[in-house]
């Protein structure tokens, strides 16, 4: 794949780097966009960048919200912006015909917000709505519990979308001051993927970005998060027909030179689908749950690997018995030679099938770039998979999988039912 | 066996033994998807053995006279590939995702499992565990899904579509080895199939692969579907749930309508009409119900609708409403209702009426960036008897719309004896809302 590198400077804010990759065929193109920041910096007001992203599109510039979502529809762009724990993210698919005016709406979503009263009430109540259909899901409960006791009192263990007492206390000049602490942020990651050559994309990211100011690098604003969960275990009553256990141990970073291990070891672990040891114990051999997974939580300042299982009440002990047993066969003997060998094989050989769509390679562009990969990590990383030992993965699955470190919460039925 | 060349890169054969295969070239990454789609799904069930078409679905991985259970999948990931499967009522599909070179790999072990399946009670009674599990996770344990489930059930008077795809538990319970492999046998051959590929790959290389590992396998003169109409709806029906578990609570409603196949083997738009007429009824956040319901009157936190209109035979379509306090669900019928007429009776403006059009017809260009979506489409169309010429042509019969003739279609349907109306609560108030009836006068 051809990737440009290039490189805009702006009169009054910090130089912009974007990845591009030319793609003539179809006429579409497709952006995505990073800045740190994010629900890190909500401070009390949790669920602030949560609700500023949802309302960048209801009103901006000289457009109000029914002609903002107008002027998206008469040119087909989409756009949609997200907040995470670390960033804003946003990603907009455009015509080739629409592209100025996409851009402009663009810019004017990021730089111009209106944050109208009626549009932040309107946009809250949906988002309470929301809160309020997870409250009494056992599955969003176990996730949200868990990222507490992971956390505690870091920015981390806070609720991205906050709760109806927090929303309430946020107004218009919290929307504005985060607004602006998010897009000028130093350092925007950025990626063009579609129908346009080198010129177009600098005069497009230009028209995306006018107006923008230095702002500083939000990175710094956040502390390191210590795992907090150590050994903890929670139980929440509920009664329902299936209980859900969700499980996690601390990790380390994406750029971490051990990454790669850790990315095999959870593969085997849990990762792998069908594949992974958890998969075949638990579902395939026993029938207990319909899927057990783990997956990588590489978050900017701390890392988990996070797992989670449904199953009836009267199935949940002995689930969490292989659950736990397993995790401690890989902590004590790692894998074996056929594991890692099968691990390797899939890894690399599922690369390319991240990569068969516009907005497939700008996303996993964007993440190459978020976690300080250079362009040419596309080509190396099948190379880092594959000199994997199995010495690093025991090494590792001695220092990550210690079931007495876990954290475990279970939401469902308890026995005395 | 003639190639046949249709637009944008797709083509299509048979194969002499009946099964179609669809082409969908797509040359930008070395990757090909692999789906092969069967002419039976959960609609298809014998009554009394609600969900065998899923479960099968299940145990087709689990081992031919050539292969291992599980062995199937860990082939296809040890080649850098992703499998699994999917059941709907009118179809069911396995799918693999390779590396371009790997195609082969995907047709040998898909056409092996075509009539090489075996199965053991010690393989399939865990699996069984396993549905059940499934089930509960994704319906007993919420009571929206729970709600829906008997709201379709109830839209249904005769016709199977009302039957949950993943089937009822005390029937799932009791399904065995038997009823697997009579249903395996009945209904899956290459003459009740199609196959898609989509990728880096052209449509010579994939006929000869086709012919060569699907080939071999003898037609078994499959009886086209044959299912039940419905008779016809003679009142509203209201499916009215109380669940302490619900916090927030929602309205629903569902109108009998015809699928797109339906519409379009009567030569008729009339599929196409009522796709654009909920865009711009109830898709999104300037569409009329939208704009009244929760901009303007701000009854509602969120309304919108559905109509998914690839089936078989219907497709039902559907409007929802969040009621925003001080209103409750019992204030959304009134106003949905009056919404949806006044829509029928003033339309859309010209300009709104262009708008959506130009967006539907944007959607078919950016569909074409994926090519398993693209493979998808075309499979579950095929799938449910549309034909690939009604599928390709769909960005100009929604060019042909006219307003007149949309709202005519849509006000047609809206028949209040043909619907099903539900209300979800966790508590009386959510029923009622906190509203004082004097000051309710919205009308």
């Amino acid at each position: 794949m051809d990737i440009k590198q290039l490189s805009l400077s702006q009169k009054d804010a910090a130089d912009l780097d974007i990845w591009l990759v030319e793609d003539h065929r179809l006429p579409i193109i497709n952006i995505e966009f990073a800045f740190i920041g994010g629900a890190s910096l909500d401070g009390d007001k949790h669920g602030l960048a949560y609700l500023m992203a949802a309302l960048l599109d209801e009103g901006a510039g000289d457009l109000d919200d029914q002609e903002f979502h107008k002027a998206l529809d008469e040119t087909a762009t989409h756009l949609h912006f997200s907040a995470t724990r670390d960033i804003i993210n946003g990603s907009i698919k455009m015509l080739k015909k629409h592209k100025e005016r996409a851009a402009d709406l663009l810019n004017m979503a990021m730089f111009a917000p209106t944050f109208a009263e009626d549009a932040s009430e309107r946009v809250k109540a949906q988002i309470v709505a929301s809160i309020r259909s997870a409250s009494t899901s056992p599955t969003e409960i176990a996730a949200k519990r868990m990222m507490k006791l992971a956390f505690g009192d870091h920015v981390y263990g806070n609720l991205v979308k906050g709760s109806e007492e927090t929303l309430n206390t946020i107004n218009r000049a919290d929307l504005q001051k985060t607004t602006l602490q998010n897009f000028n942020a130093a350092h925007p990651y950025l990626v063009i993927v579609g129908d346009v050559n080198e010129t177009e994309a600098e005069q497009l990211v230009m028209r995306i970005f006018a107006g923008r100011k230095l702002g500083s690098d939000n990175v710094d604003a956040i502390a390191e998060a210590e795992f907090a969960g150590i050994g903890k275990s929670e139980t929440h009553h509920m009664d329902v027909p299936q209980a859900v256990v969700n499980f996690a141990l601390p990790s380390i970073a994406q750029n971490d030179p051990d990454f790669m291990t850790v990315l095999v070891l959870n593969h085997i672990l849990g990762g792998g689908g069908f594949s992974s040891r958890l998969m075949e114990e638990i579902r395939e051999k026993r029938g207990l749950t319909y899927g057990i997974h783990t997956s990588l939580m590489p978050l900017k300042h701390g890392s988990l690997i996070t797992g989670s299982a449904a199953t009836s009440a009267d199935k949940m002990d002995e689930t969490i018995k292989i659950l736990r047993q397993e995790i401690a066969k890989m902590h004590e003997g790692g894998v074996t030679d056929e594991e890692l060998k099968n691990a390797k094989t899939y890894l690399t050989g599922a690369y390319p099938l991240r990569f068969d769509t516009g907005a497939k390679i700008a996303h996993q562009l964007l993440s190459m770039q978020y976690f300080n990969f250079g362009i040419d990590f596309i080509d190396q990383r099948n190379n880092l998979v594959n000199k994997v030992t199995k010495q690093d993965v025991a090494r590792m699955a001695a220092s990550l999988l210690d079931v007495k470190n876990m954290a475990q919460v279970t939401v469902g039925p308890t026995e005395t039912d | 066996m003639k190639i046949e060349k249709m637009k944008n890169g797709i083509s299509c054969f048979s194969l002499d033994n009946g099964l179609d295969v669809v082409v969908i070239e797509d040359h930008r990454a070395p990757v090909i998807t692999h789906m092969l789609w069967y002419k039976v799904g959960a609609a298809d069930e014998v009554s009394g053995k609600s969900g065998i078409a899923h479960f099968l679905e299940h145990l087709m991985f689990k081992g031919t006279a050539k292969l291992a259970p599980g062995e199937h999948s860990k082939i296809i990931a040890k080649n850098g590939g992703q499998d699994n499967a999917f059941t709907g009522q009118d179809y069911t599909c396995y799918y693999e995702r390779l590396a371009a070179d790997r195609l082969e790999l995907a047709m040998e072990l898909e056409a092996d499992r075509m009539t090489g399946l075996t199965l053991s009670d010690e393989v399939l009674l865990p699996e069984r565990d396993v549905v059940r599990e499934e089930r509960k996770q994704r319906t007993d344990n919420k009571p929206d899904a729970i709600h829906f489930e008997q709201m379709t059930a109830a839209l249904f008077l005769a016709h199977p579509y009302g039957v949950p795809i993943i089937g009822w538990d005390h029937e799932i319970a009791e399904l065995n080895r038997h009823d697997a492999l009579a249903f395996y046998k009945k209904h899956y051959a290459p003459d009740n199939a199609t196959l898609v590929v989509a990728g880096d790959v052209t449509p010579e290389q994939v006929q000869k692969l086709a012919q060569k590992h699907y080939g071999p396998i003898a037609a078994q003169n499959i009886e086209p579907r044959q299912r039940v109409i419905e008779p016809p709806h003679m009142c509203p029906r209201q499916v009215d749930m109380f669940d302490e578990r619900v916090e927030q609570p929602q309205w629903i409603k569902q109108y009998l309508v015809p699928s797109a196949r339906v519409a379009n083997a009567e030569k008729t738009n009339q599929s196409e009409a009522l796709q654009l007429a909920i865009l711009l009824l109830a898709g999104g956040s300037t569409s009329h119900l939208y704009v009244d319901l929760v901009v303007e009157k701000q009854a509602a936190v969120a309304a919108g609708g559905w109509y998914n209109s690839v089936a078989m035979d219907y497709a039902p379509l559907g409007l929802y409403a969040i009621p925003r306090e001080p209103y409750g669900l019992a204030h959304m019928a009134e106003l949905v209702d009056a919404s949806v007429q006044t829509f029928i009776k003033d339309g859309p403006s010209d300009r709104a009426f262009d708008r959506a059009k130009n967006l539907m017809v944007a959607e078919s260009l950016y569909a074409r960036d994926n090519q398993t979506s693209m493979a998808r489409m075309i499979g579950a169309g095929l799938s449910c008897n549309m034909s690939l010429e009604d599928i390709l042509d769909w960005p100009e019969r929604i060019e042909a719309i006219d307003k007149d003739e949309m709202l005519a279609t849509l006000d047609k349907y809206i028949d209040e004896n043909a619907s099903v109306t539900g209300q979800l609560m966790g508590r009386e108030e959510h029923l009622t809302g906190t509203l004082d009836d004097s000051e309710a006068g919205a009308e």
